[in-house]
């Protein structure tokens, strides 16, 4: 075979060979985009219904029988954790003290935070000429490891802000 | 075209052919979509809370003269904290109740209040519901005093919060308290 032949027959190979190459699908493109795509639609879906305020706070409420909760109120998640009382709230708020505080003063935040909610809460009753018993109400998720005296600066706040109705969480167990 | 370069051509054919991988697609798809279902429970999961129940209680509000012939102040009910209100004292060992009275003016008399002990160190809801109701019924035919439907819970500081809450709602289960007013102490 003499050299033209040679050189036509190899690049007529590397030809069939990129043709080949070329030909074969690549079936894996579309897949990247269409995963982060309906990520962000699932993800978006769940946020927009809003998430449980309880995640992320560590309480453990008392399981027991009792009426149930309706949606709305200020929600407080209160629980015990290095030696400090943490208060969370469901806009991801969070106050601390120290478990044995006495000082009025650490409780400061808190009652603000809690006139402030009361103040919003006057306010829409205002434009929307209706008021409801349960979006003025608190409701305190107490851990079940706390002590009574650790729930006073919750109720000493409370009655500061001038919150009069307020109640207990509870889990119901069917 | 000379017979190495079909020959190549079969062979790259074959080989096309035997490396088909068509059903790549269908399973791929199907991951996809059984990755989103997981994802969605999980996070639906996560996010979707139990069921939840209440148990209420009140802060006292002072009371204010407010212009009597409004319609508003006729719909508003209200209870009131006398001296006649019960009161239960809830400490380490034992229930103690009587009125308010007994609490604070006549706080050294023996014979206004009662006690109803814990057994085993678990507080016995049922025998103070039923001594508080006895007593309730008593003092309205002795004295003519009758329940508002309020009452007031002094829990000691050690008591465990799942008791104190127990306690309120067994008391409002009970049908003599409507209201339960959780008081701090005594000073």
């Amino acid at each position: 075979m003499n050299n033209k032949q040679l050189f036509a027959e190899n690049w007529q190979t590397c030809l069939f060979r990129i043709k080949d190459r070329l030909e074969i699908p690549i079936q894996w493109y579309p897949f990247p985009a269409m995963i982060g795509f309906m990520l962000v639609m699932i993800l978006g879906g769940h946020l927009l219904t809003d998430l449980n305020p309880r995640l992320g706070a560590r309480v453990q409420v008392i399981p027991l029988e009792s009426d149930r909760l309706p949606d709305g109120g200020i929600w407080l998640g209160v629980y015990e954790k290095d030696e400090e009382i943490h208060v969370i709230t469901s806009d991801r708020k969070k106050f601390s003290w120290a478990q044995n505080s006495v000082d009025i003063e650490n409780f400061e935040p808190l009652i603000r935070y809690l006139k402030l909610k009361t103040l919003e809460e006057a306010e829409s009753t205002v434009i929307k000429m209706k008021s409801s018993a349960i979006t003025s109400r608190a409701v305190i998720a107490v851990d079940q490891h706390l002590k009574y005296v650790h729930l006073r600066p919750i109720l000493y706040s409370l009655a500061k802000a001038n919150i009069s109705r307020y109640g207990f969480e509870t889990r119901i167990i069917n | 075209m000379t017979a190495s370069m079909t020959l190549q051509s079969k062979i790259s054919k074959t080989k096309k052919r035997l490396s088909d991988t068509s059903w790549y697609l269908p399973i791929i798809i199907l991951a996809s979509i059984g990755l989103m279902v997981t994802l969605s429970f999980l996070l639906r999961a996560t996010s979707m809370a139990g069921k939840y129940g209440i148990v209420t209680s009140e802060i006292p509000l002072v009371s204010v003269p407010f212009d009597q012939s409004s319609e508003v102040g006729n719909t508003i009910n209200t209870l009131t904290v006398e001296t006649t209100t019960p009161v239960i004292v809830l400490t380490k060992n034992r229930f103690i109740f009587g009125d308010l009275d007994a609490f604070t003016t006549n706080i050294d008399s023996l014979r206004n209040k009662f006690s109803v002990s814990h057994v085993d160190g678990a507080p016995d809801l049922l025998n103070l519901i039923k001594d508080i109701e006895k007593w309730l019924f008593g003092r309205a035919s002795r004295s003519n005093i009758s329940s508002q439907g309020l009452g007031i819970l002094i829990p000691q500081g050690e008591i465990p919060t799942p008791i104190v809450i127990q306690t309120i709602q067994s008391l409002k289960a009970s049908k003599h308290f409507e209201k339960i007013v959780l008081g701090s102490g005594f000073q």
